[in-house]
């Protein structure tokens, strides 16, 4: 929902920053001196968003533990944990993701039960989005058609054309968000700059494939892709736990004298226990078996459930791999043939 | 490095699972750790962890942490507080030491333990029992390791970094099940074999990274001696060794002794494939293949150290590196691969029974009065006798002539072979576990103190690849536990030294880098600071060093010259035979750690791996009429375990595998104390054992 789009002078980011202050806590890219992590920031001062990093926004509609009731007496207490956010920078690739986690825990494909966790969250979820200006080594959003512009799922969006911010509107709350701070309208020019900075990021990232209509080929390499690439997993599960669609978790019950709390933690399709069999073993006994399982998840199931891919190419599981393997490269080796 | 948000902080700190010295961010909120994320910047672990890197926080808050000193009463455990727990402890170690002597007392120190608290242990045993009883798990892991390379180079660590193993052009993987066990480098090493590395693998099970090598040699278990000789046989008839290097660098009679013997007769590939049953030709094209390709290095772990000629397995791959000249340069080297996140520290601060820290020997007058002056001790109250280790120190309990045990961070029970023996020893002397959860072994303690887990204190860690990194204290020690070096501390003051009392652990390192030249320029503020983010390797003699990523540059070797060593094949202490038909060796399995204290109360973890299991060759299976997930009694002539099959042809015929981590059905039960002369390593690898349907 495209309306309007403004120009915010980048020695003005801490005004905009202090009006999204009133929205809620701000988590943002911060330079530890060590790496660049999403925390919660108290000020434009911290803000880092020279490099994309590696670590993800994920947990904070998400988290990486997650206690969802506690039972004493005989009594459950639901425990839902949620409170105004920002997440200030996030780059379209994540701003395409939480769009795919929304998707399935809104429905639970196809059990229309929504996950109060989750929905809660994204509820008092404020979205400020940074369109990248350069990509990483394993970027390819552009081949997944998930940026480098994030083109909904954002009440905000900043593009960096230079001395300034390109700033867009993506939803009645960002409009509303301006209302606190008054910005001169961005031109055409500033437009075209902004695609043009776009296109500039696009072809310094590597893929060289386009992704639609994988879902008709990838049953024919599937198999060696699998086999070739999943070879070399040593089961780590970094894949899952970093991606920004990954929705999976196992559920505990954790007895602590008279008290039950159940948890929910994320999971990994990679590992070997993620699905036992009675008697028999693991379900998807071989490396090869789990990595297809992935890919065709991604690649196709969704496409046919949702109409859009759980990949959106940001590379964070070609970073996190121990064993090398890039998501990039088992995509255009799909669609290549093997 | 902590970084607070209004109720989220993200601790950096380095893992406390194997010795590959990942960092991570713990993530915590509200004082409870949630998860656990990769440090993008780390040079080793570059972003990625293992899935017990990734989980490493599961264990840490668990409800059935030990929380208060425990003193067994009338047969049956009872809460006491710190003052009654400590009082007790050492008046019955000073009623001990009044009147059987020093030498009556033992301490097991901790490879799980950091630096400042490994110091701590054996300035504790030394100045305060005054015995050299002091020795912690290296003992039944690299202890191998540091005799033989220390005889061999010098120094007894591994020689190169890990990520020159990219640069390798080829690598040698022996005893290493190493994208299993140090998951990181194995992923290195295959990353290394898609950019055209040479892949050797020499191992009797066909493990993960057999799927990529170029050789894959079987050996039978036990028989490493012969194929190590054999692979030098081979390069000295090809002709292929580096003679300059041999010239510069190696002393020359011992080097002429070991070619004599390795191009006899009896170490041909030939004669050798009857003992190891590698056949010859996979043998000489490996051999050839690996002294083609250079650099080359040799990644080792337990099935090299583990057995009754461990220090001699260790010295054949020195040698064969030696003569390769593929010492001293990047991308070569001995890469033992340590398995624990701190049992390299644990060695280089002297938790062990014949040196101080640093490696200087309790032998030498010279390092006793240097200890002496540096910790107010008197120089003839040191004990000048090597003491007693792991293995020996249980048996003397069992024997009576240990009668004060004090156990730090161990689980001999499940650790240890010959359990059965174990378990009688430990149940007779006054015994003292300190821990972080109740492990069989302080199940028999008289006294159970809690103590803090490494995400709830300061400290250090010293990698594989001898790089000193911190861990620091993300949540407050739980109920109450207390760090380990308190509680050292609050023992030996006690019992009357001051010495072991300090405030804070960079205290501890302070005396570490006063007292260990190769840790000298190791200091605090220097292993997290701008130009050293994720800390020093050693040797790092002072402060305006920049530490030592690799060792003996250039052929200079620790000691001078490279020494070459005459090794003649032993074989094991015990092999199959009518009555026990199949060779049994043990190993490990990827998301569980030791004796599964703590991945096995890892949600996550425990999953992926929840039961003991012995794997079978289908061969063999058959003839035994046991299929997969049947319970088998599995007996030696030590003891029997129940546990379920797993037919699979990882195993060759005749040989079976058990990981040991599992208490219920301790393989250890099985295995033999037998040890290597040199460093009192237990052959863990390999011993007799017979199958049936249970």
């Amino acid at each position: 929902m495209m309306t309007e789009a403004y120009v915010l002078d980048k020695n003005r980011l801490g005004d905009l920053v202090e009006v999204l202050k009133v929205r809620g806590e701000v988590i943002a890219p911060t330079n530890t001196g060590i790496d660049i992590l999403y925390m919660p920031v108290s000020s434009v001062s911290e803000i880092d968003l020279s490099k994309i990093p590696l670590d993800s926004p994920k947990e904070y509609v998400f988290p990486i533990t997650e206690t969802m009731m506690e039972v004493e007496g005989g009594e459950i207490t639901p425990v839902l944990e949620s409170w105004d956010r920002v997440l200030f920078g996030l780059r379209p690739c994540d701003v395409a993701a939480f769009r795919c986690m929304l998707r399935f825990f809104e429905d639970y494909a196809d059990e229309k039960i929504p996950d109060p966790y989750f929905i809660e969250k994204m509820k008092k979820l404020t979205v400020v989005a940074y369109n990248c200006p350069e990509p990483k080594e394993h970027c390819f959003c552009a081949a997944m058609g998930t940026g480098p512009v994030a083109e909904s799922g954002f009440d905000l969006a900043l593009s960096d054309l230079g001395g300034y911010y390109l700033v867009e509107v993506g939803s009645v709350k960002g409009e509303e968000i301006l209302g606190g701070l008054p910005l001169p309208k961005a031109s055409q020019k500033d437009i075209s700059e902004k695609e043009a900075v776009a296109r500039r990021c696009s072809e310094k990232m590597k893929p060289g494939f386009a992704v639609q209509g994988i879902e008709d080929v990838i049953e024919q390499s599937i198999d060696a892709v699998a086999e070739n690439h999943g070879g070399r997993c040593i089961v780590c599960g970094g894949c899952n736990f970093f991606c920004p669609t990954c929705t999976c978790y196992n559920v505990t019950d954790t007895i602590e004298g008279e008290l039950v709390r159940r948890e929910r933690y994320w999971d990994s399709c990679m590992l070997q226990g993620f699905t036992w069999l009675a008697g028999m073993g693991p379900e998807r006994a071989t490396l090869a078996s789990r990595m297809k399982q992935r890919l065709m998840h991604k690649l196709s199931y969704t496409k046919e459930h949702y109409d859009a891919y759980s990949c959106t190419g940001c590379g964070r599981c070609s970073q996190v791999c121990p064993s090398y393997i890039f998501m990039e490269d088992m995509i255009r080796d799909i669609l290549g043939g093997v | 490095m902590i970084i607070n948000g209004p109720n989220v902080k993200r601790v950096l700190t380095t893992c406390v699972y194997c010795g590959t010295g990942c960092n991570f961010y713990f993530h915590v909120i509200d004082g409870k750790i949630v998860g656990v994320s990769p440090v993008e910047s780390h040079p080793v672990s570059q972003g990625k962890l293992c899935i017990k890197g990734w989980k490493a926080h599961e264990f840490v808050q668990r409800s059935d942490r030990l929380k208060r000193p425990l003193i067994r009463r009338d047969g049956s455990f009872v809460e006491v507080d710190w003052t009654e727990a400590l009082d007790y402890v050492a008046n019955k170690f000073k009623e001990i030491k009044e009147e059987y002597g020093p030498s009556a007392l033992g301490c097991l120190s901790s490879a799980k333990c950091t630096n400042e608290e490994n110091y701590l242990m054996q300035k504790f045993a030394r100045a305060v029992f005054k015995t050299n009883n002091v020795d912690h798990c290296a003992r039944l892991c690299h202890a191998s390791t540091v005799a033989g390379l220390t005889a061999s180079f010098g120094s007894g660590a591994m020689t190169n970094s890990i990520n020159e193993m990219l640069d390798s052009k080829a690598i040698l993987v022996t005893g290493s099940n190493t994208t299993e066990q140090h998951p990181i480098i194995g992923g290195k090493i295959m990353e290394a074999k898609k950019n055209g590395a040479k892949l050797i693998v020499v191992e009797p099970r066909k493990i993960h990274l057999t799927s990529f090598a170029d050789a894959h040699l079987r050996q039978k278990s036990g028989t490493d001696v012969p194929w190590l000789n054999s692979f030098m046989h081979v390069i000295f008839e090809e002709g292929l060794e580096d003679k300059e290097f041999i010239e510069k660098h190696l002393e020359p009679e011992p080097f002429e002794a070991m070619k004599k013997l390795v191009t006899s007769s009896r170490y041909s590939p030939e004669n050798t494939e009857k003992i190891t049953s590698i056949p010859a030709e996979e043998l000489r094209k490996a051999a050839i293949m690996f002294a083609k390709n250079r650099p080359g290095a040799i990644v080792y772990s337990m099935g090299i150290t583990q057995h009754i000629q461990g220090t001699d397995n260790v010295k054949s791959c020195a040698n064969l590196q030696m003569i390769l000249g593929n010492m001293g340069v990047h991308g070569g080297g001995v890469d033992p691969l340590r398995g624990q996140q701190n049992v390299q520290g644990a060695c280089d601060v002297g938790a062990l029974s014949n040196v101080f820290s640093g490696y200087q020997r309790v032998t030498d007058p010279a390092a006793r009065r240097k200890m002496a002056d540096a910790w107010g001790v008197g120089f003839e109250e040191f004990n000048d006798e090597v003491g007693l280790t792991v293995v020996e120190m249980i048996h003397a309990a069992g024997e009576g002539k240990v009668k004060g045990l004090y156990i730090m961070g161990e689980n001999p029970m499940v650790s240890d072979p010959d359990l059965n023996h174990v378990e009688e020893a430990l149940k007779k002397p006054f015994l003292v576990v300190q821990d972080i959860f109740m492990t069989p072994t302080a199940e028999l303690a008289d006294v159970v103190l809690p103590a803090a887990s490494f995400a709830e204190t300061d400290g250090t860690f010293t990698s594989t690849q001898r790089t000193v990194c911190k861990i620091r204290k993300a949540i407050e020690p739980l109920a109450d536990s207390r760090p380990d070096w308190w509680i050292i501390g609050q023992i030996a003051e006690r019992l009357g030294y001051k010495g072991c009392t300090y405030t804070h652990p960079s205290e501890i390192l302070d005396e570490i880098n006063r007292t260990t030249p190769i840790y000298g320029g190791i200091t605090w503020d220097r292993i997290d600071s701008e130009e050293f983010p994720f800390g020093i390797a050693w040797p790092c003699p002072d402060e305006g060093h920049p530490g030592t990523l690799f060792l003996h540059k250039g052929g200079s070797f620790s000691r001078g010259k490279g020494k070459c060593h005459v090794c003649e094949y032993v074989p094991p202490a015990e092999e199959p035979d009518e009555e026990y038909p199949f060779r049994m060796t043990t190993g490990r399995v990827n998301p569980h750690w030791h004796t599964r204290s703590m991945t096995g109360r890892s949600p996550t973890l425990e999953r992926e791996a929840p039961y003991a299991y012995i794997e079978i060759n289908p061969e063999d299976a058959k003839k035994l009429g046991v299929r997969s997930n049947w319970m088998v009694r599995v007996a030696s002539r030590r003891g029997e375990i129940v546990l379920r099959a797993r037919v699979s042809d990882i195993v060759p015929p005749g040989t079976v595998f058990i990981p040991w981590h599992y208490q219920e059905a301790p393989a250890n039960r099985l295995t033999i104390a037998a040890l290597d002369p040199d460093a009192k390593i237990p052959d863990l690898k390999v011993c007799a054992v017979k199958i049936e349907v249970a």
